[in-house]
């Protein structure tokens, strides 16, 4: 298939696999067309800490000589991905960006790493990420990604790279993790779509934790439909996991429909457009927007109130950083020094909480799951920002920032809700803006149902970032 | 001692064991202080009998 390479490279995943499975396109080709735009653009980009070219190769080669003999195994065979530095990846250093596991070599692949070798996607490499899913631009390992919108903007964390490489279109998919907006922030403020699942719905098994009882692992892609094709594959239950669900995993693809007719949208407009937001102008009108289309899509829109949400939002944060201080207290301890200023601070200063900081913030959970649930009764999808501003200036990034201002993404991991990013629109300035959409508990597919709908009406993914 | 102040910072932070150098104390002073005036509301919210939300099984036992 005769082909430039960012023609290639700008595929969606569903596109490529109908070529794939048509043998009409090469996995050989698709990869070493992705490996040379990794090394023109990603000395600007810095999406990716290991590349691995000669594996995603001979992977590529394996995938080719499968499908030839007529073993396709399905939509993601043959596609090249990136992976977080937070998967443990056998024989492959896993660092979590920071020098304190810099020469961390797991000896096992995470589940959700087997899941998407088992089904035959090619590993490009490991990706940029904010120290142990947490820190800011600046980290004690290797350099930050950058925003491909403009290089001289942040990513958005803690899942930078991923956001950034496939923006770029330096990875077809990537798997980021989400404890209090790592996957949707990212996505949002790159311009791609971020998929934050329930709670317990993809294995967390061999994932380097931030918080045991938020961490979150999903998919970053360009398309919703894309996301669906990922979580399809590494969704489901993992004896590994203790906290992995058994519910059963549906047929994402079945919620891949271009109408709204009979969803009910809600819109807790009271905390997500509140003054203390500060949401920008461009931001605000985007969402605006992105509603109304819903709306001529078919859904009925409606304003909700989660009453407690403003008060209790918070107890995220408390319990991701209380967790984060367990799991990292030794080396805290014993070598303070090989951590990022920003991750070091910021998990000592967990060790003042006090025991009944951390149960409260608990406790809060469950109220707020009880008045989502509530709200839920009437609503089948809620809408609302993810950022409240377009990605910062690398230069003016405050890693105060998102402590001084209200969390739009914390309620859905506080809660376990799916969530989701999707593109809605661009600032004057030529920078992506996020939607979010978030549901019950385990029904991803009317998350996917809304977000498909809405991209393929809006087609903000249409357009790409020149690097 | 004042609520939120560097040396209540200080204290805690000995008591569980780390000894943090003064100019990094200043940068954590006001996360600190964000944090304490959040965590007086949440400790305000009326969560009548609301339990914790992560409930224990004996049968989650992993691999």
């Amino acid at each position: 298939m005769a082909t430039s390479q960012s023609e290639l490279c700008f595929l969606t995943i569903g596109e490529a696999s109908a070529l794939i499975k048509d043998k009409k396109l090469s996995p050989v080709e698709l990869t070493q067309a992705y490996l040379d735009r990794m090394g023109a653009i990603d000395g600007k980009v810095k999406s990716y800490v290991t590349p691995l070219p000669e594996s995603a190769l001979q992977e590529a080669r394996v995938a080719e000589a499968d499908i030839q003999k007529g073993n396709y195994r399905g939509p993601l065979h043959g596609v090249p991905i990136g992976l977080k530095d937070l998967y443990d990846t056998k024989g492959v250093r896993t660092t979590g960006q920071s020098r304190v596991f810099e020469h961390r070599v797991p000896t096992e692949d995470a589940t959700v790493v087997t899941k998407l070798q088992e089904a035959g996607t090619v590993l490009l490499g490991k990706l940029a990420m904010h120290e142990f899913a947490l820190g800011g631009p600046k980290t004690s390992l290797f350099e930050q990604a950058k925003n491909p919108w403009n290089l001289d903007h942040v990513t958005g964390g803690s899942s930078s790279g991923s956001g950034a490489a496939i923006a770029a279109g330096l990875a077809m998919g990537s798997l980021g993790s989400d404890t209090g907006g790592s996957i949707r922030g990212p996505a949002a403020l790159c311009g791609i779509v971020g998929l934050k699942p329930t709670y317990g719905r993809v294995s967390r098994y061999g994932v380097l934790p931030l918080s045991w009882s938020l961490d979150t692992v999903g998919p970053m892609t360009w398309s919703v439909e894309d996301a669906a094709l990922m979580l399809q594959v590494i969704a489901g239950h993992d004896p590994k996991d203790p906290t992995s669900s058994r519910e059963p995993v549906p047929d994402y693809s079945a919620a891949l429909q271009t109408d709204l007719k009979g969803m009910r949208v809600g819109v807790p407009r009271h905390y997500f457009f509140a003054d203390d937001v500060g949401l920008d102008d461009d931001t605000r009108n985007a969402i605006e927007k992105g509603i109304q289309t819903l709306k001529e899509l078919g859904a009925t829109v409606q304003d909700i109130e989660i009453p407690s949400l403003s008060a209790l939002t918070p107890a995220n944060g408390i319990i991701m950083l209380a967790e984060a201080n367990a799991y990292h207290e030794k080396n805290l301890k014993s070598q303070p020094e090989n951590f990022g200023d920003i991750v070091r601070s910021r998990f000592i200063m967990a060790a003042s909480y006090t025991s009944a900081d951390y149960v409260q913030s608990q406790r809060a959970r469950s109220r707020l799951k009880r008045e989502f649930a509530e709200a839920l009764q009437k609503v089948d999808v809620m809408a609302m920002p993810v950022m409240a501003k377009t990605a910062a200036a690398l230069k003016d990034f405050d890693p105060m920032g998102m402590m001084v201002t209200p969390s739009l993404m914390g309620p859905f991991n506080l809660t376990g809700m799916p969530a989701m990013s999707v593109p809605c629109g661009f600032s004057s300035t030529g920078l992506p803006i996020g939607m979010q959409l978030a549901a019950a508990p385990f029904n991803e597919s009317v998350v996917i149902r809304a977000g498909h709908a809405y991209q393929q009406h809006a087609r903000w993914h249409d357009q790409r970032p020149s690097v | 001692m004042e609520i939120g102040s560097k040396e209540e910072l200080r204290v805690l932070l000995e008591h569980a064991g780390y000894d943090v150098p003064d100019d990094e104390l200043d940068g954590m002073l006001r996360v600190y202080q964000v944090t304490q005036e959040r965590l007086k509301v949440l400790h305000a919210a009326d969560l009548d009998d609301e339990e914790v939300a992560g409930a224990f099984s004996p049968k989650m036992t992993g691999a």
